[in-house]
């Protein structure tokens, strides 16, 4: 019998509205969706659609205007910022469109640090030539951010999101800013991360290229859910 | 373009505001020197000028030269003389502020018309002055007519004076028998007036003081026209030429000529032997000594703080171009030229100092007004204002400081106008060592300043002996200080990362994460600070030095003023003597008169009184030293004791100690340190001292003093080349008792120590009973003058000027760099909260960062600050000081100055913190993440 995959993040009818000179815009509009753990999510949607909007929901930086959000069960929702502070630490890497690594560290340090904030003690060292070597980056740790190319820091921004074994990587548009052949190599390490790693992976995307390689695939188009 | 730049300034006011205020600072910092320095001349001229009024009792503004005609002999010197009488004041280029001449002729036999038996023959003589209608005022009868009567007399007025002297009255005809006219008639003179001359103006102060007492004043143009006349020859007349000139007039400027061209007036043959030097030529002399020495103070004192105001334009074009590099790299990779770009900045900057130009001048002003009424460091006292022109000078000073402006400003925007995007992306990716710091000039630099220090330290003698030859402080001291400062920050800065690598690895495994990053942050982005870091141990550091040397310079001269004047008030009276009696008669035995000492004690808020009685010609003979001259002091030690001022440390024990024991030994002395250490004498060894008139006293010694109130322990001693030395001051203290014992009564200070601003109760009583006084000096008033000097008053003014600079810089520079700081990492905070961090992480994180970055450079500063000061304020105290340094010098680091320092620091960085509270708190991780991808 087939085992139903779990449910990491469940949402139920999300609204997000902004205030923009007065009037009000619903970036989200009635948003509910599951996201099965372990798989490679994907959401699609141009430019405005409302993509960050959601991903920022579901990684717990953002609060709906209304609708509820669990993670792993729990309602995000009624959490409280040091709940949600807690949950980022340990629970969720997140992996961002620019270049996010701390430019002083190098990508070791730059991992190191993840693992510092989620509290990580224990084998600490391992943890994170794991992580580089995963990344690819194997050979490259003691580098600083300036001197690796953008699709190297986008790999130890990954590693960096996924040192601390979270259970869902959030990544904003990660591809946006690298050319085809590396936005592909990204990818593949994602299908890869949520094999080896058994994370969830959500991403948002808005180049079509890539859309094939999720497993589940959500579109927005002007805040609404496309089926 | 210009839009492009105006619209380039707009987007970051701020920035271009601190700019615009720190380029007006400094022009009017360099606008406000010669606007000071032109200023505190005049009243600095004024001052020495009244100065020599009182000293020598004449208005240093007069020339005045004189002659004598005997029966027509040197009769056309006259025609001369008063040719120069009129043409004097232009030659020299003075105005006049009013001219006197006047003849008499010798004494002649006068009798009276009328038949008086109370009046004899006596002794007139017929003089006039000219203009005397206008400065005197007619007491009876009225001013004589310029021609003679009807009955040929010449009219004359006299004074009261004469009229009683001479016993002649109103309307009374004297015949001279012995004068005859041109026509050979005898000369007849009619008295029309009696007269008051006015004294009250300064135009008539070269009215006779003897109030022409015997003479009969005629017109002067019939006095020329009659004894003058080249036809008769037979008089003997005497002119004296009085011209008063407006020497307050006189600027720096005009000086060289003035002087060049009264010397050769006065150097005229006809005038030589007839012409004391003019007063105002002494004082010029003084004056340009004395300028040359304000102006080099002045100018060394204000390198430091133009060069941090420059440093400070310098960071903030720096800053605003590494706003600007993506611009600048856009702008370059669309095909702007580097000099496009070059003229971009130029004409910003041009732009920045044209406003800074406008408004800077005025705040010169204001500054240089404030300057001038620095009373001490941070006081002021706005009573007497300076006055203040713009002149060409002022303009040059100010365009230089804006022209150096632009050059600071456009160098590294040019240098970085050669980056293109890839280059601006691979620079970034270098992070090699500091040019500087390669170079080991850090090293180099504090080496050259101990090199220096060494120096002048082992050469203190020969700065002494400059001072006192007039020189200025060497610039190279100061320089020498300000490299100690600049050399020893450098030297923090080298070493600041590997002080904070130590902390960091202490706890590298227990570093909470928000500390983690913010040392990270400091050791491996530090370069980046090290300007703002170097900024910071400057400004602390030369706040305390400046201030040091301010409160310093004041207290050290009213320490030792109050030392060498010895008590609240010292005073001499005259003693009626037989002086003269010896004179004439040397077996007479000198005797004088004492006045009567115990009134002094009655006295309304006299606390106590003692008679000292000092003589600086003394000799004393032991051995086979025979008759060395040395210096005495009489004392009766009890009340002594009670009276004088005398800091207690000076000497090994407290200064009663000595005094009882001398009180206990009538024949003891005290013998000043000069006595064992170049005489070799002991404790215990009799000397003989003895006055110049031969009379001598044994005396045994009780103790050698360093110090004693009144002495100096050196006395500068000059040859006849004019070089000056100094050699030790001997003296002894002995009782008076002994000393009046041997050299009989003489006149001795009364020293007195008075309550709280009670001196005036003394100057009352002394007017009141018209006590007659030789010598009369007023602690209170010696320390005021102190205070008012122009090299003094310069020094704090700009000090504090530098001070007040320093702490806005501080303020500023410390909040602008913050900010933008913060303002550039606001993506980096996005994604730590992204992370989980909680704000208060952020905030701990950004407060250890500034206390790594900003509080340890302060503490550092505040450290150097403390160490120069101690080893270079004794140096250039020595400037100051001169030969009235007697005592050991006295640092003063005034707590109160610290605290300003530490308050204004404070609020910087609690300010610092309220913007970082705030930008926390308003941060959204969103939109801060969201600022990334633009």
């Amino acid at each position: 019998m087939e085992i139903k995959p779990k449910n990491r993040i469940v949402t139920q009818n999300l609204f997000r509205s902004f205030e923009v000179g007065g009037n009000v815009v619903n970036a989200l509009n009635d948003i509910s969706i599951e996201i099965p753990e372990k798989k490679l999510a994907i959401l699609k949607g141009k430019s405005g659609s409302g993509k960050t909007t959601l991903i920022n929901l579901l990684g717990a930086l953002d609060m709906p205007t209304s609708g509820h959000i669990f993670f792993d069960g729990n309602d995000l929702t009624k959490m409280n910022e040091g709940e949600r502070e807690l949950l980022r630490r340990k629970e969720i890497g997140f992996v961002f469109q620019s270049v996010s690594l701390i430019p002083m560290m190098s990508a070791y340090e730059n991992v190191e640090f993840a693992l510092r904030l989620a509290g990580i003690e224990d084998k600490r060292h391992e943890r994170i030539v794991e992580a580089l070597k995963m990344v690819g980056l194997g050979n490259r740790m003691e580098h600083m951010p300036a001197e690796m190319s953008g699709g190297e820091q986008q790999r130890v921004a990954i590693a960096r999101a996924i040192a601390h074994r979270p259970k869902v990587l959030f990544a904003d548009e990660p591809t946006a800013e690298l050319d085809t052949q590396t936005a592909l190599a990204v990818v593949k390490l994602f299908k890869e991360l949520v094999e080896k790693e058994d994370v969830t992976i959500v991403m948002t995307t808005h180049d079509m290229g890539l859309m094939s390689a999720g497993d589940v695939v959500f579109e927005l188009n002007d805040g609404v859910l496309v089926v | 373009m210009l839009r492009l730049m105006i619209q380039k300034l707009k987007h970051k006011k701020w920035m271009a505001l601190c700019l615009i205020i720190s380029n007006c600072l400094l022009i009017s910092v360099a606008s406000g020197y010669p606007l000071f320095k032109n200023g505190s001349a005049k009243r600095m001229l004024n001052d020495e000028l009244a100065a020599y009024a009182v000293e020598n009792n004449v208005n240093p503004g007069i020339i005045d030269f004189h002659s004598t005609a005997n029966k027509g002999q040197n009769l056309n010197d006259f025609v001369e003389m008063d040719g120069y009488a009129y043409s004097l004041p232009d030659y020299l280029g003075l105005e006049m502020q009013s001219r006197s001449i006047h003849y008499n002729l010798i004494s002649s036999k006068a009798a009276s018309t009328l038949a008086r038996d109370d009046i004899r023959d006596q002794m007139v003589k017929i003089g006039s002055v000219s203009n005397l209608a206008l400065h005197s005022k007619v007491l009876a009868g009225r001013m004589y007519e310029k021609m003679r009567d009807k009955d040929g007399c010449f009219e004359a007025v006299v004074t009261n004076d004469a009229l009683v002297k001479l016993n002649v009255l109103l309307d009374e005809v004297i015949k001279f028998p012995n004068l005859k006219d041109e026509n050979g008639k005898e000369i007849k003179v009619k008295i029309v007036g009696v007269i008051e001359p006015d004294r009250t103006s300064e135009d008539t102060v070269f009215l006779s003081s003897s109030n022409y007492e015997d003479e009969f004043l005629i017109s002067q143009e019939l006095f020329s026209n009659t004894f003058l006349s080249k036809n008769i020859r037979n008089y003997y007349i005497h002119g004296d030429w009085y011209l008063l000139l407006k020497v307050g007039e006189i600027t720096s400027k005009k000086m060289p000529s003035l002087v060049k061209k009264t010397e050769d007036f006065v150097s005229q043959s006809v005038i030589t032997k007839q012409i004391s030097t003019p007063g105002y030529l002494e004082v010029i002399n003084k004056y340009q000594k004395l300028e040359n020495k304000i102006d080099v103070t002045l100018i060394i004192l204000q390198v430091p703080v133009m060069t941090l105001l420059l440093a400070f334009i310098f960071m903030l074009s720096n800053q605003l171009l590494s706003l600007e590099q993506n611009e600048i790299s856009l702008l370059k990779s669309r095909g702007a030229s580097k000099g496009q770009i070059g003229l971009l900045y130029l004409s910003q900057s041009g732009l920045i100092a044209l406003i800074s130009l406008v408004a800077g001048i005025p705040l010169g002003m204001l500054l240089c007004r404030i300057l001038g009424s620095a009373s001490a460091f941070l006081e002021f006292d706005f009573t007497e204002a300076l006055e203040m022109r713009i002149n060409g000078e002022v303009i040059l000073y100010a365009l230089t400081a804006a022209l150096i402006s632009i050059l600071v400003t456009i160098i590294p925007a040019l240098k970085s106008s050669g980056f293109t995007i890839v280059g601006l992306k691979q620079k970034k990716a270098r992070s090699s060592k500091k040019l500087w710091q390669k170079l080991y000039l850090d090293f180099i630099i504090f080496g050259v300043s101990l090199y220096g220090f060494y120096n002048f330290k082992n050469s203190e003698d020969v700065l002494v002996e400059q001072v006192l030859s007039g020189k200025a402080l060497d610039p190279l001291l100061y320089l020498s200080s300000v490299l100690f400062i600049l050399g020893a920050g450098m030297l923090f800065l080298r070493f600041h990362p590997l002080f904070v690598k130590l902390l960091f690895s202490l706890g590298k495994k227990k570093w909470s994460p928000s500390y983690y990053v913010s040392f990270l942050q400091t050791i491996r982005n530090g370069s980046s600070r090290q300007f703002i870091m170097l900024f910071l141990v400057l400004t602390v550091s030369l706040g305390i030095f400046n201030s040091t040397v301010a409160r310093t310079i004041i207290s050290n001269a009213e320490y030792n003023e109050e030392y060498l004047v010895g008590a609240d008030i010292v005073l001499k009276e005259y003693w009626p003597s037989n002086e003269l009696l010896v004179k004439l008669n040397p077996s007479v035995e000198l005797k004088y008169k004492e006045p009567e000492y115990e009134k002094y004690l009655k006295i309304d808020g006299v606390e106590s009184a003692a008679r000292v009685y000092i003589n600086d010609e003394v000799f004393f003979t032991y051995d086979r030293y025979q008759q060395v001259k040395t210096g005495l002091i009489g004392i009766i030690p009890k009340e002594f004791g009670e009276t004088v001022s005398f800091e207690d440390g000076l000497l090994p024990y407290h200064i009663n100690y000595y005094l009882n024991v001398l009180s206990q030994n009538p024949e003891g002395i005290l013998c000043s340190a000069a006595y064992k250490n170049i005489y070799g004498l002991r404790l215990g060894d009799r000397i003989n001292y003895s006055d110049k008139d031969g009379n001598k006293i044994s005396g045994k010694i009780l103790g050698f003093v360093d110090y004693w109130p009144t002495q100096s322990r050196t006395k500068t001693e000059s040859l006849k080349d004019g070089t000056t030395f100094l050699s030790d001051n001997l003296f002894i203290v002995a009782n008076l008792k002994a000393v009046q014992d041997g050299f009989g009564l003489r006149p001795y200070y009364v020293f007195l120590k008075t309550g709280n601003k009670e001196e005036k109760n003394v100057r009352q009583y002394l007017s009141d009973e018209k006590v007659k006084l030789v010598s009369y000096t007023n602690l209170d008033n010696a320390l005021e003058n102190l205070r008012q000097d122009t090299l003094f008053q310069g020094t704090n003014g700009i000090l504090t000027m530098s001070f007040i600079i320093i702490l806005v810089l501080c303020l500023a520079g410390y909040l602008i760099y913050w900010i933008l700081s913060i303002k550039q990492r606001e993506l980096l905070f996005g994604v730590f909260r992204a992370m989980g961090m909680k704000r208060s992480e952020i905030f701990s994180m950004l407060i250890l960062e500034q206390i790594l970055t900003g509080l340890i450079p302060i503490i550092i500063g505040g450290i150097i600050g403390i160490v120069v000061s101690k080893l270079y304020v004794p140096l250039i105290m020595i400037a100051y000081a001169g030969e009235k340094q007697v005592l050991p010098l006295r640092l003063t680091m005034p707590g109160s100055d610290f605290i300003k320092l530490a308050f204004a620091i404070l609020v910087m960085m609690g300010a610092g913190i309220v913007v970082l509270a705030n930008i926390i708190r308003k941060m959204n991780i969103t939109s801060a993440l969201k600022l990334g991808e633009d």
